[in-house]
C-alpha cells in the first residue's frame, strides 16, 4: 500500500467533506463565471452604454460579488484543511517526511480544486449560455444583438478560476508551513478564537471607520469638488475600504463581545450561546461580511428596477404634448394634412397641431470634464463649444402657449421643472453665438429658464441645450447662420381618453407615424444620440459617433439610440418597460445571483455551525438541557448568520441609496421620495427570503443534530 | 436516595443478544459517596449510563428519591438531569467558549434562574473547590485537576440530589486525582452530596464509603470502608485480585 492510497481511502471515507469543499469553490466558480460571460457578452456589451451609470453599477456588484465568493472560498478551504489536520498530524507523527506530505496533501487539494474550478467553469458557461438565450427569447424583437461567448469572458473567467485555485494552494502551503505536530494534531478539535480582545472602543471605532469611510469616499469627493473645484480622483474609493474594514469590526464585536454588563439576567440567558459563537470565531464573521455584501449587492441590483421604471413614469407624466416630433428641413417627413389624414384612417381625433422652427447655430459654452495637472477641475471656456438650437419667443409661445418676454441680447434656456446646475454644466455657459456667415460673435445674456418637458432633449444641457431668444436676435441669427441646417418643431396632441379601443387605435397611429417618419427622414438626421454636430464637423469623416444610429421605423420597441427619435406618448406607454427590458433583466439576474449566493452561504454556514456545535449539544443534552432548550440555543446560533448580515445589507443600501438619489442632484425630489417605500418594500421582500432560508436551514440542522422538535417546527421565533 | 432494583440491559448486534446488566439491584444512601469498580465488560458505564437515563435499560426500577425514573418522557428525564443529578465525565465536557466561572454557571442558565443567585453559588463553589483564581479563565487555559474540579462544581450547581462521575481521575496524574477525589468528599461532608462513581481507580475508591465490586453484568461484593482509606485500599485490592484469580485489575 502506498501513501496515495492511504489518501485515496481516507478521501473514500471523507466523502462529506470533499462534497462540502468541492460545492462550495464550484459554486462560487460557477457564480462568477455565468456572470463575467454575461457581461462580456454582445447582447450587454452593446446595450450598456460605454461609461454610462448602469455600465458602473453592474461593474460595481461584479466586484462585490468577486470578492465576496473569494472570502467564501478562502472559508471553505480553511475549513477543509482543519478537517485534513488530523491525517496530516498522524502522518508527521509517525514519523512521514514533512516534505512527503506536503507534496500529497498539495497534490490533493491541488486535484480537487482544479477539477472543481474546472466542473464550476463549465456550469458557469452552462448557466450564462441558458440565461442568454432566455434573455434572447424576452427580448425577441427589442433588442437586435445576441449572446454570445467572447474571448474577453473566457478569459477574465479563467483569471478567476486561476485566483481561486492559487489562493487554495497558498492556504495549504501556509497550513503545512506550521512545524508543531502537535498543533496540526489539535486543530481539528480546535474552535477558531478571534484573536483579538474586543472592547467597546473596538465597536466605536468601527461604527466611526463604516461613517468615516462612506462619507470620505462619497460625499468628500463631490463636496470637494463644489467647493474648491479640485478634483480629488478615483483614489478617493479606497475610503470605502475603511468603510468595510469598519463594518468587519462591528461584526467582530457582535460575535465575540457580550458582557455582563447593566443587564446581568440578559447576559446569563445568552450565556452559552454566546459561549459557542465566541468560539467560532473568524470564519463567521467573514461569512457575515460576504452575505452582507451580497445582499448588498444584490439589492442595488434591484433597486434599478423601480428606479427605472418610476423614471420612466414619471417622464410621461411631465410631457404637456402627446406628440412631439423635430426633423431638419429638406426631410420629406409626412405634413401637418398627412399626419391628419394618417390620424383619420387610424380613427383618431388630433388637436392642437402647432409647429415652429429652430435655428441651429454654434455657440459659446464652457468645458469641465478634465483635470489640470495638479488634479484641479478645469473650467475651459470655448467661444465655439456646441451647436445649439434656438427658437424665438413667438415660435415658443406658439408651441406652448406661453406668453414670455425676452429683450434683445438675452436667452432663457428650455428646461424641465426639476433641472439643476450641476459640476459639469451650468444654465448660463452659453454667452455669445457665431454667425458664421460674418465670421461674427452675438453676445448673449442668460436671463432664466423656461418650463416645458417636451421640448426638452435628453438632459437639456450642453449639445442638447435649446435657448428662447427676442424675435429680433432670431432674425439676426437666421441672417447670419447656414452652417447648420435649420430644424421644424412640431407638437400636437389627439383626443385620447382611457378607454381601451381609444388606447388601442392611438397606438397604431403613433406606430404608422413613427414608421413613415424613420423612412422618410433626412440624411442628416441619422445620428445617435451623443452625436455632436459641432465636434463632427471639426473632426470630419473620423469623428467616432457617426454611423453609430440605431432604430428600426417598423418596431419602435427596438432599443433605438436616434437623436431624431419621435416621442410619441401613447406609443412609449404601450412600449413601457419592453425598451428598457435588457437592462431591467440584467439587473434582475445579477440581482438573483447575488441573492442566491448570499442564501446559500447563509445556508452552507448554518449546516457547519451545527457540524461544530455537534458535542456542546450532545454535553447540554446530558447537562439537562431538554429539546426546546437546545432548539432555542441553536435558533440563536443560526440566526446570528442571518439578522445582523440581513439587517447591515438592508439598511445599509437603504442608506447608501438615500444618499445616492440625494447625490445627484443635492435634494430628494418628490419622484424619488416616491420611490423611497418601492424600495423599503424590496427590502421586506429580501428579508423575507432570508427568514424563509433560515427556517430551512434550522430544519436541516435540527434534523443533523437530532433535536428536531416533534412538531417538525424548530425555529424558534 | 437512589435504589436499583433488578437492572437488566442487553445490547443486540444483529440477532444476537450480550446481557451487560443481569438483575442489578443496590442502593445509595443520601450523603454517601459510593463507587463502583470491576473489569472492562463488567457493565459499571452501562450501570451509570441507565442510572443517568442516557440510555434506556430492559428491565427493572431506578428510583431516586421515590420517583422510578423508568418510563419518563424526554422533557422530563431533562428535567431530573437538570434539577436532580449532576454529572462529572472523563473528559470534562466543560465549554470551551466560556470562562471557568461561566462554565460553573451552566446548569443554572439552562434551568433559568436569577442571576444573583446564580453568581452566589458560583462564587462560593469556586471558593470551596479552591478555583476561585481562575474563574476568569477559558478551560484551554487551565490545568486538567482545575478542569475536573470546574466541573464537580459545576455538578453541584444546582444541590442535586446524586452525583453521577464517570471515571473522574481517568485523565488525570495522581496529583490531580488526588485534588478532585478531595473536591468530592468537601463536597460530601460540606454540602452533604451524595456521590455515585464508576472508576478503575482504587486509590480514589478507596475514599469512598462504599464499593460495589462488579464482574460479568452483576454485582460480585460490596465492601464497606471501616477503616482509613490506606487500609481500605489495600481490602479493595484483595477483593479485585480475588475477582480475577489473583490479578488486581487496577491497570484496566
Amino acid at each position: 500500500m502506498t501513501m496515495n492510497d492511504i489518501w485515496r481511502k481516507l478521501r473514500k471515507n471523507n466523502k462529506g467533506q470533499y462534497r462540502q469543499f468541492r460545492f462550495c469553490v464550484g459554486f462560487a466558480v460557477m457564480l462568477i463565471t455565468s456572470y463575467l460571460m454575461m457581461l462580456q457578452s454582445p447582447l450587454i456589451q452593446n446595450t450598456l452604454p460605454e461609461g454610462g451609470d448602469s455600465r458602473k453599477q453592474v461593474y460595481m456588484i461584479f466586484v462585490l460579488a468577486a470578492v465576496g465568493c473569494v472570502i467564501f472560498i478562502a472559508y471553505a478551504a480553511g475549513l477543509f484543511l482543519r478537517y485534513k489536520s488530523r491525517e496530516v498530524g498522524v502522518f508527521l507523527a509517525l514519523g512521514t517526511n514533512k516534505k512527503k506530505v506536503r507534496k500529497a496533501l498539495l497534490y490533493e487539494i491541488a486535484a480537487c480544486a482544479a477539477a472543481t474550478s474546472a466542473a464550476g467553469f463549465a456550469a458557469g458557461c452552462l448557466l450564462a449560455w441558458c440565461i442568454g438565450r432566455l434573455f434572447e427569447l424576452l427580448v425577441k424583437g427589442i433588442s437586435e444583438y445576441r449572446f454570445g461567448f467572447t474571448l474577453a469572458g473566457f478569459g477574465a473567467s479563467l483569471i478567476y478560476a486561476a485566483v481561486v485555485f492559487a489562493l487554495v494552494i497558498g492556504l495549504a502551503i501556509r497550513f503545512m508551513k506550521r512545524g508543531n505536530i502537535m498543533d496540526i494534531l489539535n486543530e481539528q478539535r480546535k474552535q477558531e478564537p478571534l484573536k483579538k480582545i474586543v472592547t467597546p472602543k473596538y465597536l466605536i471605532s468601527g461604527w466611526v471607520l463604516l461613517a468615516a469611510g462612506i462619507l470620505l469616499g462619497f460625499l468628500m469627493p463631490t463636496a470637494v469638488a463644489k467647493m474648491t473645484g479640485h478634483y480629488l480622483g478615483a483614489w478617493t474609493n479606497l475610503f470605502y475600504l475603511a468603510a468595510l474594514l469598519g463594518l468587519y469590526q462591528i461584526l467582530v464585536y457582535s460575535v465575540s463581545c457580550h458582557r455582563r454588563g447593566v443587564r446581568p439576567q440578559r447576559y446569563y440567558n445568552h450565556l452559552i450561546s454566546y459561549g459557542m459563537l465566541k468560539f467560532q470565531g473568524r470564519s463567521i464573521v467573514r461569512n457575515m461580511l460576504v452575505i452582507s455584501l451580497l445582499l448588498a449587492g444584490g439589492l442595488f441590483a434591484v433597486f434599478y428596477i423601480p428606479q427605472n421604471t418610476m423614471t420612466m413614469q414619471e417622464g410621461f407624466e411631465k410631457c404637456e404634448a402627446m406628440y412631439s416630433m423635430f426633423y431638419t428641413k429638406g426631410a420629406k417627413v409626412p405634413d401637418r394634412e398627412e399626419i391628419y389624414n394618417l390620424a383619420k384612417q387610424h380613427g383618431v381625433k388630433l388637436r392642437d397641431y402647432r409647429e415652429a422652427q429652430f435655428v441651429q447655430a454654434v455657440g459659446s459654452g464652457v468645458k469641465r470634464d478634465d483635470v489640470d495637472e495638479n488634479n484641479n477641475l478645469m473650467d475651459v471656456y470655448e467661444e465655439k463649444h456646441a451647436v445649439y438650437e434656438f427658437l424665438s419667443v413667438s415660435g415658443f409661445e406658439t408651441l406652448t402657449g406661453q406668453s414670455v418676454q425676452v429683450e434683445e441680447g438675452a436667452y432663457y434656456q428650455i428646461q424641465t421643472g426639476d433641472a439643476q446646475e450641476n459640476l459639469f454644466f451650468r444654465f448660463d455657459d452659453l454667452d455669445q453665438v457665431y454667425l458664421d456667415k460674418k465670421d461674427v460673435f452675438m453676445k448673449m445674456e442668460y436671463k432664466g429658464n423656461l418650463v416645458y418637458h417636451s421640448l426638452v432633449q435628453g438632459y437639456g444641457f450642453d449639445a442638447e441645450s435649446r435657448y428662447v431668444i427676442s424675435d429680433a436676435d432670431y432674425d439676426k441669427l437666421k441672417a447670419g447662420t447656414s452652417q447648420f441646417p435649420r430644424e421644424t418643431q412640431v407638437l400636437f396632441d389627439s383626443d385620447t381618453g382611457s378607454e381601451e379601443d381609444e388606447t388601442e387605435k392611438a397606438e397604431a397611429f403613433s406606430a404608422a407615424l413613427y414608421k413613415e417618419f424613420g423612412e422618410r427622414m433626412a440624411e442628416d438626421m441619422k445620428v445617435c444620440g451623443a452625436f455632436d454636430a459641432y465636434q463632427s464637423f471639426l473632426a470630419g469623416p473620423g469623428y467616432g459617433y457617426a454611423g453609430m444610429v440605431r432604430y428600426d421605423p417598423k418596431n419602435s420597441t427596438k432599443e433605438a439610440d436616434w437623436q431624431y427619435e419621435p416621442q410619441f406618448l401613447p406609443l412609449r406607454k404601450a412600449n413601457g418597460v419592453k425598451s428598457y427590458s435588457v437592462y431591467m433583466l440584467l439587473f434582475l439576474y445579477v440581482a438573483v445571483i447575488c441573492l442566491a449566493a448570499a442564501g446559500i452561504i447563509s445556508f452552507a454556514r448554518s449546516q457547519s455551525v451545527g457540524l461544530s456545535s455537534q458535542q456542546v449539544f450532545q454535553d447540554l443534552e446530558r447537562l439537562g438541557a431538554d429539546r426546546q432548550y437546545l432548539n432555542k440555543l441553536l435558533a440563536k446560533q443560526v440566526r446570528k448568520v442571518y439578522v445582523l448580515p440581513t439587517a447591515i445589507g438592508t439598511i445599509g443600501i437603504f442608506a447608501f441609496e438615500a444618499l445616492l438619489l440625494q447625490g445627484n442632484d443635492g435634494r430628494l425630489t418628490a419622484d424619488e421620495l416616491k420611490l423611497l417605500p418601492i424600495i423599503v418594500l424590496v427590502l421586506l421582500v429580501t428579508a423575507a427570503y432570508q427568514y424563509s432560508v433560515y427556517r430551512f436551514s434550522m430544519k436541516k440542522v435540527a434534523e443533523m443534530l437530532r433535536i428536531a422538535n416533534e412538531s417538525g417546527s424548530q425555529a424558534s421565533s | 436516595m437512589l435504589e436499583v432494583k433488578n437492572l437488566h440491559k442487553s445490547y443486540k448486534t444483529g440477532t444476537t443478544v450480550y446481557p451487560v446488566l443481569k438483575g442489578v439491584s443496590f442502593k445509595v444512601n443520601k450523603g454517601e459517596f459510593v463507587a463502583v469498580m470491576g473489569p472492562s465488560g463488567s457493565g459499571k458505564t452501562t450501570l451509570l449510563n441507565c442510572v443517568s437515563c442516557f440510555i434506556p435499560h430492559d428491565e427493572g426500577e431506578i428510583i431516586l428519591k421515590g420517583t422510578d425514573l423508568s418510563g419518563l418522557s424526554e422533557s422530563k428525564i431533562a428535567k431530573v438531569r437538570n434539577r436532580y443529578l449532576g454529572f462529572v465525565f472523563q473528559d470534562f465536557m466543560l465549554l470551551d467558549g466560556l470562562t471557568v466561572f461561566e462554565n460553573v454557571c451552566v446548569p443554572k442558565v439552562i434551568k433559568e434562574e436569577p442571576y444573583e443567585e446564580m453568581e452566589n453559588k458560583a462564587r462560593k463553589l469556586l471558593r470551596l473547590f479552591d478555583i476561585e483564581a481562575i474563574q476568569d479563565k477559558f478551560p484551554a487555559e487551565i490545568s486538567g485537576g482545575q478542569k475536573q474540579r470546574t466541573a464537580v462544581a459545576r455538578a453541584l450547581m444546582n444541590d442535586p440530589l446524586l452525583i453521577l462521575a464517570d471515571e473522574p481521575t481517568g485523565n488525570l496524574d495522581s496529583k490531580s486525582s488526588e485534588a478532585v477525589i478531595g473536591a468530592f468528599t468537601n463536597a460530601q461532608k460540606q454540602l452533604g452530596a451524595t456521590i455515585f462513581m464508576v472508576t478503575h481507580d482504587s486509590f480514589s475508591a478507596s475514599y469512598c464509603d462504599r464499593v460495589i465490586v462488579m464482574k460479568d453484568g452483576d454485582i460480585f461484593k460490596e465492601l464497606e470502608r471501616t477503616s482509613r482509606p490506606r487500609q481500605f485500599h489495600n481490602q479493595l485490592l484483595e477483593t479485585l485480585a480475588a475477582m480475577n484469580g489473583g490479578e488486581s485489575n487496577d491497570d484496566e
